[in-house]
């Protein structure tokens, strides 16, 4: 058991951290009776602490633990949108760039490096500004953002799995392509695909709160931590809660989620580096 | 107070501290800075509508009238007098003795000249449309001149002391240089001359000894640009600067308690305002709906617990400071049964309704808060308001360009005649409008700016504030209240027509 807990300590805590942020933000509705848009003025900016508002209010009078909480649900509903989108769009371009090597997976790759030389979050943030604001559209640019990292990485993957006997062999046997790729080559790659969704859960979750940060992305008064942080900062001098509470939760989750995602990497594939 | 903000103060005084010989050496050798949220976006007069860009350009710059900063009626300034000679003709006698920065002389060919550089469609001023009206400056003699005017227009007056609107400039160096050269080097017959502009950095300035007023009492004034209002603060704070605008109203407590400085604080004759678009399809085109949409705003609300008591409240279109403003106008109620009622009489379902409002954040004190406030009083009737936050140059382009949602959050000033406001944004035909279309109102405006008698024109724009009012094109809010962060050691004291001007900057004693 000790041996355990030092072997998968790291990745023991992340997954703690991780499932209570992921129950919370299930579960907020439930967790807390306030409404996270309902105003009272009168009550603007109380301290943590102040009898029914646990963490204290914003300055429009609404409770802070219920935005803390419902940005929980936001930023998770972001970040799964995103990973599943991008598994899905990212991977198949991955696996049949891997396994048609000619003019489609030169013409995959060179997109992907075009995008990769990029900073990730300033493409992000050119798309969304295309596209337009709001929770959808957000979701939509980092997705299109996203998607390289999976191709990139299943890529390389499929170059070797495909060199390997089994596949040979069941090539040999008269297997169809698509029953190839799905039945055979995919079981083989998936575990890449889930470590490179658990690191990029954390990026989207943290790349969305700069978005919103900055004005972009999802709008008031939805409660995200980015937006709650940067209408912060008109308040740092009289009212701290208002920064440290959203900044500690993403700060918070975010680092459940790499510890997991590290671990991940680590039980399934040592070799694999992103 | 808890513990972590009288941490957060500590360090704060902390640091100012160290950072306090620097505003020290500043006192001692009269140098004020003063912080601006954007730089100025030409350096020539004239040509760009846009306060923070003539704030800074009037220190070298001198008004040919300005108002007076206690009843805000126009006062001399470059020019000592004025009279009508006859309906289409305004005259202005000039001051002698006034001396460009290059030594070239003020008078009546500078008046000639500036009026030429404003009509020259190749300078593309902004100035050009607001001018439109007059036809011709004559020169009656060296300190004499006449505007005249296509049609009579008494408002000229009001335009012309209004705000930076007539700038005189050096006829000559604008004739054998041209405007680039005053561009690189303003030459004004301002209290400072230019020394340096560094861009995106600083603009510096140096005492004029021989200014017509008499010397100013600083030796020079530096602009510095902070676009975040809670870095200026902190700026402040730290001693890093001496001037700053919009100082929230919940850290006004703060800053008077720093001991670094005071908050100065002045009603604005710039009024804040709800539009209800009108101009693009939607349910705000019926009178009945704006009505009820106003009646569910609680503005008192809205004034004591966001902005704190700063603002003064508004019932029609124009503030008490405004030379036209009629008493009398009774405010729509907040009354929900009334919006109750009006919705059910236009066939509206409220909680059906779904409306977008368009806000910029940073420009008017707590704009964005407002707006969220607003959205927030609008779910009580069940209007369900899509908060969209803009930044300052795209919400202009969308009020421009009429892409704005149902409604908007804006700010106009400075607002001290009818014509201004009233002709500006009432009517479909003008660029910042949200609200027109209106037979009875177009041609009552027509008819008031041409009134020459003062009792008559008075009635004409009280009439219309009435009609305006009735007609619901806004929720009407407020004037706001400027607060500016002062450090200890200036004397200085904010105006309501926004007039930024160090010449009146003194040391404190």
């Amino acid at each position: 058991m000790r041996r355990f807990i030092g072997r998968h300590g790291r990745g023991v805590l992340g997954l703690i951290i991780a499932a209570l942020v992921l129950v919370a933000a299930v579960a907020a509705p439930l967790l807390v009776a306030q409404d996270p848009l309902q105003s009272d003025f009168a009550v603007g900016l109380k301290p943590p602490g102040t009898p029914g508002h646990p963490l204290g209010t914003d300055q429009l009078g609404r409770d802070l633990l219920a935005r803390v909480l419902y940005g929980a649900r936001v930023a998770h509903f972001i970040g799964l949108c995103c990973v599943l989108l991008t598994a899905v769009v990212g991977g198949l371009a991955g696996l049949l760039a891997g396994y048609y090597e000619g003019w489609l997976g030169a013409v995959v790759m060179r997109v992907a490096d075009v995008q990769l030389s990029f900073p990730f979050i300033l493409l992000a943030l050119t798309i969304n500004a295309i596209v337009g604001l709001g929770l959808r559209n957000i979701i939509v640019s980092l997705s299109v953002a996203g998607w390289v990292v999976y191709a990139r990485v299943v890529r390389g993957e499929v170059l070797s799995v495909k060199e390997r006997e089994f596949v040979h062999a069941a090539r040999a046997l008269g297997l169809g392509r698509a029953r190839l790729l799905l039945r055979h080559i995919l079981p083989n790659v998936a575990p890449s695909i889930v470590i490179v969704g658990s690191l990029q859960f954390a990026q989207f979750i943290v790349a969305e709160a700069a978005i919103s940060f900055l004005g972009f992305g999802v709008q008031p008064p939805t409660p995200a931590w980015g937006s709650m942080l940067s209408e912060s900062r008109d308040y740092l001098y009289v009212a701290w809660w208002l920064a440290a509470f959203p900044g500690a939760a993403l700060a918070v989750t975010a680092l459940g989620i790499n510890l997991v995602g590290d671990w991940l990497r680590d039980v399934l594939d040592p070799k694999f580096r992103v | 107070m808890t513990r972590f903000t009288t941490l957060l103060t500590a360090l704060a005084v902390l640091f100012g501290l160290a950072a306090s010989a620097p505003a020290q050496d500043r006192a001692r050798a009269k140098e004020v800075v003063v912080a601006f949220a954007a730089e100025p976006r030409t350096l020539l007069p004239n040509t760009i509508v846009d306060w923070t860009t003539n704030s800074q350009i009037e220190h070298i710059y001198d008004r040919l009238v300005d108002r007076d900063p206690k009843t805000y009626k126009p006062m001399p300034m470059l020019a000592t007098g004025w009279k009508i000679v006859n309906d289409t003709t305004w005259e202005f006698a000039l001051r002698q003795g006034v001396k460009f920065h290059n030594g070239e002389p003020f008078n009546a060919q500078s008046v000639k000249a500036t009026m030429d550089y404003i009509k020259d469609p190749a300078n593309k001023t902004h100035y050009l449309p607001r001018w439109s009206q007059v036809k011709e400056i004559q020169i009656v003699n060296d300190y004499t001149v006449r505007f005249i005017t296509e049609k009579p227009w008494p408002g000229l007056l009001d335009r012309i002391s209004e705000s930076t609107d007539f700038l005189p400039m050096p006829p000559k160096a604008l004739k054998d240089q041209g405007p680039q050269a005053l561009l690189a080097k303003p030459v004004g017959t301002g209290p400072f001359k230019f020394v340096q502009w560094v861009r995106d950095e600083r603009l510096v300035l140096e005492r004029n000894p021989d200014y017509w007023q008499g010397a100013p009492e600083l030796n020079r004034v530096t602009f510095r640009y902070i676009p975040e209002f809670s870095a200026r603060l902190s700026a402040l704070l730290a001693g890093e600067i001496d001037i700053m605008k919009d100082v929230p109203p919940h850290a006004v407590e703060m800053v008077d308690r720093s001991g670094k400085g005071k908050v100065r604080a002045t009603v604005s004759s710039r009024i804040n305002y709800l539009a209800l678009v009108n101009l693009k399809p939607g349910p705000l085109q019926d009178v009945r709906v704006r009505k009820a949409i106003g009646h569910s705003v609680n503005v008192d609300e809205l004034i004591q617990q966001v902005l704190k008591g700063r603002a003064s409240k508004m019932c029609g279109p124009l503030s008490p400071l405004n030379v036209d403003y009629t008493p009398g106008i009774e405010c729509l109620k907040h009354d929900l049964s009334r919006a109750q009622a009006l919705f059910k009489e236009a066939g509206v379902d409220p909680t059906k309704l779904q409306l977008t409002l368009d806000t910029p954040s940073g420009r008017y004190p707590l704009d964005k808060d407002i707006s969220l406030a607003i959205a927030a009083q609008l779910q009580r009737v069940g209007i369900k308001t899509n908060v969209v936050v803009n930044e300052w140059g795209t919400h202009l382009d969308k009020i421009k360009n009429r892409t704005t949602g149902d409604m908007f959050y804006l700010g106009w000033g400075p607002a001290l005649s009818a014509q201004n406001t009233i002709e500006q944004l009432f009517q479909a035909s003008q660029t910042y409008s949200s609200y027109g279309g209106n037979k009875v109102i177009d041609a009552k405006i027509a008819q008031a700016v041409t009134i020459v008698d003062p009792k008559k024109r008075l009635e004409a724009w009280a009439d219309l504030q009435r009609v305006v009012q009735d007609e619901a094109p806004w929720v009407f809010l407020w004037q706001q209240h400027d607060l500016y962060g002062v450090a200890s050691w200036v004397e200085w004291n904010p105006r309501a027509d926004e007039k930024v001007w160090m010449y009146e900057a003194k040391l404190a004693r």
